[in-house]
C-alpha cells in the first residue's frame, strides 16, 4: 500500500472512480472498485485450474510457480464488463492470477503492468468459457528482469482478442499459450514489443489448436533500438483430428540501428490433414519503398519514418483509443523508446 | 507551370547474381527528352520493359534509380537535386504503378499530414473542411465509405488501390501529376469513373502524364500530346491519332519505320521528332 502512495499520481492518470478497476501490489488485490458488486467475484484461493477442463498437462516451472506464490487471486466475471487491472509489485517476486470469463457474455479487461520493480515470475491464466467473447488488452512496461507466463484457454465457440504491447526496460522473457479447446473457438493476437534497452528480450507465443474448426491470426511487430536484441518465437500446433482449423501467424520486425538485431522463429507442428495453416516472417530496416511511397506525398523523411514506426503500435494501441488518458500514458512511455 | 526534362540518362544497380554481392549498372533510360506545360494533358505509350515506370520514378526521385546524364527542371529549379518530399511540395504527383501497403496509417491520417506539411507550420487545415473534402472525393470515386479509414491499401483489392492513388491525387491537387497505369485492375465500370475523374482535374494549373497500354482509359481523358517511348527513348510524340494505332497495330510498325534496333544512337535521336510527324502523315495517307 505504502509503494503505491508512493506513486498515485502516476496511477490516477489511469484509472477513473467511474469504471469498475482492482489494483494489485505484489500479486494481492489491495484496491477494488467494482460498480456492481455481483459482477465480479475475487477470491484468493486455488479454486480454478483451467487445465483441467482441457485436459492439459501443466509444465513443472508452472507448477514450481504456483506452489511458491503466497497465494494465487481468482477473478470471476459474471456480467458483460469493462474490467481495468493495474499491477505494481516491489517486495514479492512470485504472483499469480486467474480470470474466468462467464459463458456468452462480452468482457473487456485492459492489464497494466507498470512499476513492476522487482525482478518477478508473473502467471496470468484465463479461461474463456463457451460463447463468450473477450477483448483483452495488456501494456506492460516492467523496470526489473521479468519472466512473465500467460495462458489462455478458450472453450467453444468463444471468441478471443488478445493484444500485447510490450515496452518492458529490462530483460523479458514472455511465455504466452493460447488454448483453443473446443470446437469454432477463435483467437485474433496482436502484438507489438518494443526493445531499447540494449538488454535481450524473448517472446514465445503458442497457439494450440486442440479442437476442430477453431481459427487464429496472430501479428507480431517488434520495434528494436540502440543496440538491442529480441527473439520471437511462435508456434502453430494443430493436433490429430482437428479438422478444419485455420491458422495463420506473421512476424515483422524493423531495425532502427545498425547493431540491434531481432531473430524471428516461426514453427508449425501439424499433425492433421485437412487444416489451413501459415506463416510468415520478415525482419529488416524500414522499407525504403514504403519511405518513398509516403514521402512523395510531401512528407518529410523524418516524420515518414515516425509514421511506419508508429503504424506497427497503432494497431495495438488503438484497442484503447476511447481513453484517452490512458493512451496518453502508454504513448509518452512509448515515444520515449523509439 | 513548365516541366522539363532533357537528354535524361537512368541507370539501375542490379544485382549480379544472388552469391556474390557484385552489383551491375544497367541503363534504363537513354536521352529521355519531354516538356509538360500545366494545362496540357500527355499520355505515354510503349512496349513492356521500355522504362515507362522508370521515367515517372525518376521524376518523383525514387532512390533506386540513378541519373547519370541530362536534367530535369521545374520552372527552371533543378528537380534533381530536390528531396522526393520537396517535389511533392512543389507540385510533382506520382499515382504508383504497383502502390505499396503501409499497416497502422490510416489512409485518411496520411492524406490529412499530406495536407497539412503543405501548408507550413502556422497553419493547421480545419478538420471540418477536410472531412467534407474527403467525403466528397470519396463518393465521386464511388469508393467504399470505410476505406478512409483504412490502413494505407492494406488489403485493397487492385481497382481499389487504383482508386486510393487518384483520391489522394483529387486531395493534393498537384500541378503534374504522373499516372502510371492507374487503369490497370480496374473493371469498365471503375475504368470510367477514373478516367472521368482525372479528366475533371483538367485546368490551367494542371498536367497529366498518363502512362496506359490501352486506348480504353483515354477514352475519358482527353489528351493533346502522345508519346511513345521504346528502349528507353521517347521515339515519338504526335496527337490522339496514335492512340488508335498502337491499339489496333502494337508498336510493330514503329519498330520497322524508324528502323529502331536495341543499338539505335544519339543522332537518331535528335531526328525522331520529326519523323514522328513523318510518320504520322504516313498513317493518315494510308488511312486513305
Ligand atoms: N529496380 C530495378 N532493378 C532492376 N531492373 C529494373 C528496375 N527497375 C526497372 N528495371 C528494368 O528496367 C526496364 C524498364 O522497366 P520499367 O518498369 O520502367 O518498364 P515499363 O515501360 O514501365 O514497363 P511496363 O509497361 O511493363 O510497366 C525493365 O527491363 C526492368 O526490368
Ligand atoms: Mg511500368
Amino acid at each position: 500500500m505504502k509503494y503505491f502512495r508512493e506513486h498515485i499520481d502516476e496511477f490516477s492518470k489511469i484509472y477513473k472512480e467511474s469504471e469498475n478497476y482492482i489494483i494489485f501490489n505484489d500479486g494481492k488485490p489491495i484496491r477494488e472498485n467494482i460498480l456492481n458488486e455481483e459482477d465480479v467475484e475475487v477470491s484468493l484461493d486455488e479454486s480454478l485450474d483451467p487445465r483441467d477442463i482441457c485436459e492439459v498437462e501443466r509444465c513443472d516451472a508452472e507448477k514450481k510457480l504456483i506452489k511458491n506464490a503466497k497465494f494465487n487471486v481468482n477473478v470471476k466475471i459474471h456480467k458483460p464488463l469493462q474490467l481495468k487491472l493495474i499491477h505494481l509489485n516491489d517486495d514479492e517476486a512470485t504472483v499469480t492470477f486467474s480470470f474466468e470469463i462467464d459463458p456468452k457474455i462480452e468482457v473487456k479487461i485492459i492489464d497494466i503492468y507498470t512499476r513492476v520493480d522487482i525482478k518477478s515470475h508473473i502467471l496470468n491464466e484465463i479461461l474463456v468459457n463457451d460463447r463468450a467473447k473477450l477483448d483483452y488488452f495488456s501494456f506492460s512496461r516492467c523496470e526489473k528482469s521479468i519472466e512473465h507466463k500467460m495462458n489462455v484457454y478458450i472453450d467453444s465457440r468463444a471468441n478471443v482478442n488478445l493484444y500485447n504491447l510490450m515496452a518492458n526496460e529490462d530483460e523479458y522473457r514472455f511465455n504466452c499459450n493460447v488454448y483453443l479447446f473446443d470446437k469454432f473457438s477463435k483467437l485474433n493476437q496482436y502484438n507489438t514489443l518494443i526493445n531499447n534497452t540494449k538488454k535481450d528480450q524473448e517472446f514465445t507465443y503458442k497457439v494450440h489448436h486442440l479442437a476442430k474448426s477453431s481459427i487464429s491470426q496472430m501479428r507480431n511487430n517488434a520495434i528494436c533500438n540502440s543496440d538491442s536484441f529480441i527473439v520471437i518465437n511462435t508456434d502453430g500446433i494443430i493436433k490429430k483430428d482437428a479438422i478444419e482449423t485455420d491458422l495463420n501467424q506473421k512476424i515483422k520486425g524493423i531495425l532502427l540501428d545498425e547493431k540491434s538485431n531481432i531473430i524471428a522463429n516461426p514453427v508449425l507442428h501439424i499433425d492433421e490433414y485437412d487444416c489451413k495453416a501459415g506463416h510468415g516472417a520478415g525482419v529488416g530496416a524500414i522499407d525504403e519503398a514504403d519511405l518513398f511511397y509516403l514521402m512523395s506525398r510531401g512528407i518529410e523523411k523524418n516524420d515518414a519514418v515516425k509514421l511506419i514506426v508508429y503504424g506497427y503500435i497503432e494497431p495495438v494501441i488503438s484497442f484503447v483509443k476511447e481513453d484517452e488518458e490512458l493512451t496518453n500514458y502508454i504513448s509518452e512511455i512509448i515515444f520515449k523508446k523509439i | 507551370m513548365k516541366l522539363v526534362i532533357k537528354d535524361l540518362h537512368v541507370n539501375v544497380e542490379t544485382k549480379e547474381n544472388v552469391e556474390n554481392n557484385k552489383t551491375t549498372s544497367i541503363e534504363i533510360l537513354k536521352g529521355v527528352n519531354l516538356e509538360l506545360n500545366t494545362g496540357e494533358m500527355h499520355a505515354i505509350m510503349g512496349p513492356n520493359g521500355t522504362g515507362k515506370s522508370t521515367l515517372a520514378s525518376v521524376i518523383m526521385g525514387d532512390p533506386r534509380y540513378i541519373v547519370t546524364q541530362g536534367e530535369i527542371t521545374l520552372d527552371g529549379e533543378d528537380v534533381l537535386t530536390m528531396s522526393v518530399d520537396e517535389r511533392s511540395r512543389k507540385g510533382i504527383f506520382l499515382a504508383m504503378q504497383y502502390p505499396n501497403e503501409i499497416q497502422g496509417i490510416t489512409n485518411s491520417d496520411f492524406i490529412k499530414s499530406a495536407m497539412q506539411v503543405r501548408l507550413g507550420k502556422d497553419k493547421h487545415i480545419s478538420l471540418f473542411k477536410f472531412i467534407k473534402e474527403m467525403e466528397k472525393s470519396v463518393s465521386e470515386l464511388k469508393m467504399n465509405s470505410d476505406l478512409p479509414h483504412r490502413y494505407i491499401n492494406e488489403g485493397f483489392s487492385g481497382g481499389e488501390k487504383k482508386r486510393n492513388e487518384i483520391l489522394q491525387m483529387k486531395m493534393l491537387k498537384p500541378n503534374f501529376a504522373i499516372l502510371d497505369e492507374i487503369d490497370s485492375g480496374l473493371d469498365v465500370d471503375a475504368l470510367k469513373i477514373v478516367g472521368e475523374n482525372v479528366d475533371a482535374m483538367k485546368g490551367e494549373n494542371f498536367c497529366s502524364l498518363i502512362i496506359t497500354h490501352y486506348q480504353r482509359l483515354l477514352d475519358y481523358i482527353n489528351v493533346d500530346h502522345v508519346h511513345i517511348m521504346v528502349d528507353g527513348r521517347i521515339v515519338l510524340s504526335g496527337g490522339k491519332e496514335l492512340i488508335q494505332k498502337i491499339d489496333q497495330e502494337g508498336y510493330d510498325w514503329i519498330k520497322a519505320e524508324l528502323g529502331i534496333d536495341p543499338k539505335i544512337n544519339q543522332e537518331y535521336l535528335t531526328r525522331s521528332v520529326s519523323l514522328g510527324s513523318c510518320a504520322l502523315n504516313t498513317n493518315n495517307s494510308e488511312k486513305k
